[in-house]
């Protein structure tokens, strides 16, 4: 029942409207007549009507029928009409509540039955060494109980170890077969990256290198040599390549000495033997006796070899002083040398080419830490001057041409044996070329003229398939039809080539027939190994690390190697000492030698 | 005021509604039986108007335009439960006010409207309202002195229309701007003839209160 000021109202609010009519208008006419102050209240009201009448109309915007079509085709799609049931959509039955409920609590259960007995159980707390941490002697490592200190695994390497309970076994397989291959303790098994520190590793990535990637690692004391080595063959091969720094931390995590990766074990028994692993305390005893066991065995191994003459790693060398290998370390600096999509025919010959230079230690990794050793024969590279054959290094790839050096260009191709021929650099600097015009030649180390003289014959000869061989520097071949170009190829000197020296460089070209013979079969090798190629030659991305040592000791201590080049006794590619059942069939025993 | 009047005839939704009333039920019927293109014609023939309205209840664009939409998903799913009790004008404009209605509840706010923000929201808004005051200007023969006195007034009518109460609001615009009757009033916002009568007299005495400034003595 409406009350009498909601009624009066009621007629009020209709009077404004012109919709009262009869004795209700008549009521309201008659006291407005009487209150004129209400005629006056009664006219705003019709003005404030007026003026909301007076508000323009807005029209939808045009996507409110499409919006609404899409969302009757989506409900139509998933045949859930009850989508568009308003306050259906939001409601949740029992049921469904349930359902999601039991859902959660199994994906919870299992999740955290994986994380428990799946995953790697957490890695104790490990004391970092720094380069400030003392030396540890090699009487440390073979002490279990003796907290140890690495200066060279990265942080998550030892989480790894520690963390994996068949760690000691895998610990003990991995080094041992490391230790008889002749100076390197390999890290325990290492899952796939974890060879390659991890600064570098996101560099790499950074840089495209793909996961398959071949590491070669170079220890030297001749840095500009060992990248000299590399980015010559690169450029021969027309490859693409770049050079990287990398930082003195990476350098030094980069691979473990064998002394280290002792330290490295007693580091990890330690770590299990305080009980870190909260899980599983008794099972981290068992683990930690082994891997000291382990540790231990491996000490005695090391010692035991050192003291048979002749063995494979020589302890007094294999394991230096702390003091010796801190020092060492300390100095190292580095660089990367990433090549592109290089074949295991191209990574054997760059791998051959940096050993017969020696350049230093050089080793070959997959990035899982295989070593590649067995995979990769160690291609003998020979250089010849016009007088003949010379052994690898002898001939100084940084020296520069100058004027009036004479170089001889040698077709070794038997149709084209004859047009082989002796040129001196005139004196603007050039070589005079039938075929290609002037080359500019002044300045260039002998691999660069071979690349120069290469790409000029190869712009000009594009339909006749001559080789060409710069009998000063190392003969290649140019790819002509469907051959493929190996890059640096063993080529001996024709044999109608005569014996004059040829100076180049500042450099005297010895005459050394009684090299041929081995010679002649590195070239049989080469040949046999471009015959048949590897079944599986798959291109992959090559990362050369140049690690530069300060002091020449660190190599004294894994292997016998020469302090620089140009010394005498070149007789130690890294094949020379694998053991026997580890090199390769189709390596010389021994590398040819010839120097003044 | 002739002026006005005459003005807003050109938009009076009572006459549109009886071009369409009956199409509108034809529509609804068919709507019902499955015919969803039916139903896009009923969304196509009353889009405008209720999201005019709504527009005037909630002052923003956006969410006049969700609140639209969302009272078309309502009908569609609540197409069966129709009974053809009312008409389908006013069936849709009780979804779509009650909506509006209970959005400003949820938020409890005033807001303040601005026709500058109004118009730069949308391209139909300015649009419409510059194309509306150009056409009344050149049918009044309004000079634009008095094309920027009459803009100027809009705004205040909007501003003050964002300061009532949300149920006042209702009232004003469903009976001023989009010339509902009393009845489909009722039957949009449930309330009985008196109550509702009263509640426009309040809601006009509350407008005019905020408009007095622009009111002639």
């Amino acid at each position: 029942m409406p009350s009498n000021q909601e009624n009066i109202e009621a007629k009020l609010a209709a009077y404004v409207d012109g919709e009262l009519s009869g004795a209700d208008r008549e009521e309201i006419e008659r006291h407005l007549t009487a209150n004129p102050q209400h005629r006056k209240l009664i006219s705003e009201l019709m003005q404030t009507s007026a003026m909301l009448k007076d508000l323009p109309h807005v029209q939808a915007p045009a996507d409110v029928l499409d919006s609404l079509q899409s969302q009757l085709e989506r409900s139509a799609l998933l045949g859930r009409p009850e989508e568009l049931s308003g306050d259906e959509t939001y409601k949740i039955g029992f049921w469904t509540q349930f359902r999601a409920i039991a859902a959660i609590l199994i994906l919870t259960i299992g999740l955290a039955t994986v994380v428990y007995f799946v995953l790697p159980r957490n890695a104790p707390n490990i004391e970092l060494a720094t380069k400030d941490s003392p030396p540890v002697t090699v009487e440390e490592t073979a002490k279990p109980d003796v907290a140890m200190r690495s200066t060279t695994l990265p942080m998550e390497m030892h989480a790894k170890n520690a963390g994996a309970t068949g760690g000691a076994d895998e610990l003990r397989k991995d080094s041992v077969v490391a230790a008889a291959k002749g100076g390197f303790a390999l890290e325990p098994k290492r899952e796939e990256n974890d060879l390659v520190p991890p600064d570098i590793r996101r560099q790499l990535a950074l840089n495209g290198v793909g996961d398959d990637a071949t590491f070669i690692i170079v220890d030297t004391a001749n840095a500009p040599l060992a990248n000299a080595t590399v980015s010559n063959y690169l450029n021969y091969n027309r490859a693409t390549w770049e050079q990287m720094p990398i930082s003195h931390g990476e350098t030094e995590n980069l691979i473990p000495s064998p002394v280290q990766a002792l330290t490295n074990a007693g580091q990890v028994a330690d770590d299990l033997r305080r009980g870190a692993n909260r899980y599983s305390p008794q099972q981290n005893v068992t683990s930690a006796d082994n891997i000291a066991s382990n540790a231990m065995e491996q000490q005695a191994s090391v010692q035991q070899r050192a003291t048979i003459p002749g063995s494979q790693m020589d302890l007094s060398q294999a394991v230096p002083s702390p003091v010796v290998s801190q020092q060492a370390i300390q100095n190292v600096t580095g660089n990367l040398i990433v090549a592109r999509r290089l074949n295991r025919t191209q990574i054997a010959e760059l791998n051959g080419l940096l050993n017969q230079q020696s350049v230093g230690k050089v080793s070959n990794f997959s990035r899982n830490g295989q070593e590649r050793q067995t995979e990769l024969p160690n291609l003998p590279i020979q250089t010849s001057t016009a007088s003949g054959t010379i052994a690898p290094g002898a001939v100084d790839p940084l020296a520069r041409l100058k004027i009036g050096d004479t170089v001889r260009l040698t077709f070794p191709d038997p149709t084209a044996a004859n047009l082989s021929f002796t040129l001196q650099i005139d004196p603007i600097g050039n070589l005079k070329l039938d075929d290609v015009g002037d080359v500019p030649v002044v300045g260039l180390t002998l691999s660069e003229l071979n690349q120069t003289l290469v790409a000029k014959y190869r712009d000009a000869h594009v339909d006749k398939p001559v080789p060409l061989a710069s009998e000063i520097v190392d003969a290649i071949e140019i790819p002509s039809g469907t051959r493929e170009l190996h890059g640096v190829q063993d080529l001996a000197p024709p044999a109608s080539a005569p014996a004059a020296e040829a100076p180049v460089g500042g450099l005297s070209a010895q005459t050394a027939a009684a090299q041929n013979a081995p010679v002649q079969e590195a070239v049989s090798q080469n040949e046999q190994l471009q015959s048949t190629p590897p079944a599986n030659d798959q291109p992959t991305d090559v990362v050369v690390i140049v690690r530069e040592m300060a002091t020449n000791q660190q190599f004294q201590t894994d292997q016998a190697m020469p302090a620089a080049p140009g010394e005498a006794d070149r007789t130690t590619p890294v094949e020379a000492k694998e053991s026997p059942s580890t090199a390769p069939s189709t390596a010389p025993t021994t590398a040819p030698t010839t120097q003044p | 005021m002739s002026s006005l009047s005459r003005a807003h005839d050109e938009f009076d939704p009572s006459a549109e509604e009886r071009s369409v009333g009956a199409r509108g039920a034809d529509l609804l019927r068919r709507a019902q039986a499955g015919d969803r293109a039916a139903f896009g014609q009923i969304v196509q023939h009353f889009q405008d108007r209720l999201y005019n309205t709504i527009l005037r209840i909630v002052g923003e664009p956006e969410e006049a335009r969700e609140l639209t939409q969302e009272t078309f998903t309502k009908a569609l799913a609540g197409l069966q439960d129709f009974r053809g009790d009312a008409s389908a004008y006013t069936w849709l404009f009780r979804i779509g006010v009650n909506l509006a209605i209970s959005q400003l509840r949820k938020v409890q706010r005033r807001r303040t409207f601005s026709l500058d923000a109004r118009l730069s929201n949308g391209r139909h808004d300015d649009d419409q309202a510059s194309s509306l005051l150009d056409r009344m200007a050149e049918t009044r023969g309004e000079s634009p002195d008095e094309v920027l006195l009459r803009k100027e007034r809009q705004e205040k009518v909007i501003e003050a229309l964002g300061r009532l109460d949300a149920e006042y609001r209702a009232v004003l615009v469903m009976r001023d701007i989009e010339g509902f009757d009393y009845q489909q009033m009722a039957d949009v916002l449930g309330l009985n003839l008196g109550t509702l009568k009263s509640r426009l007299f309040r809601a006009r005495l509350a407008m005019r209160d905020e408009l007095k400034e622009f009111l002639k003595q």
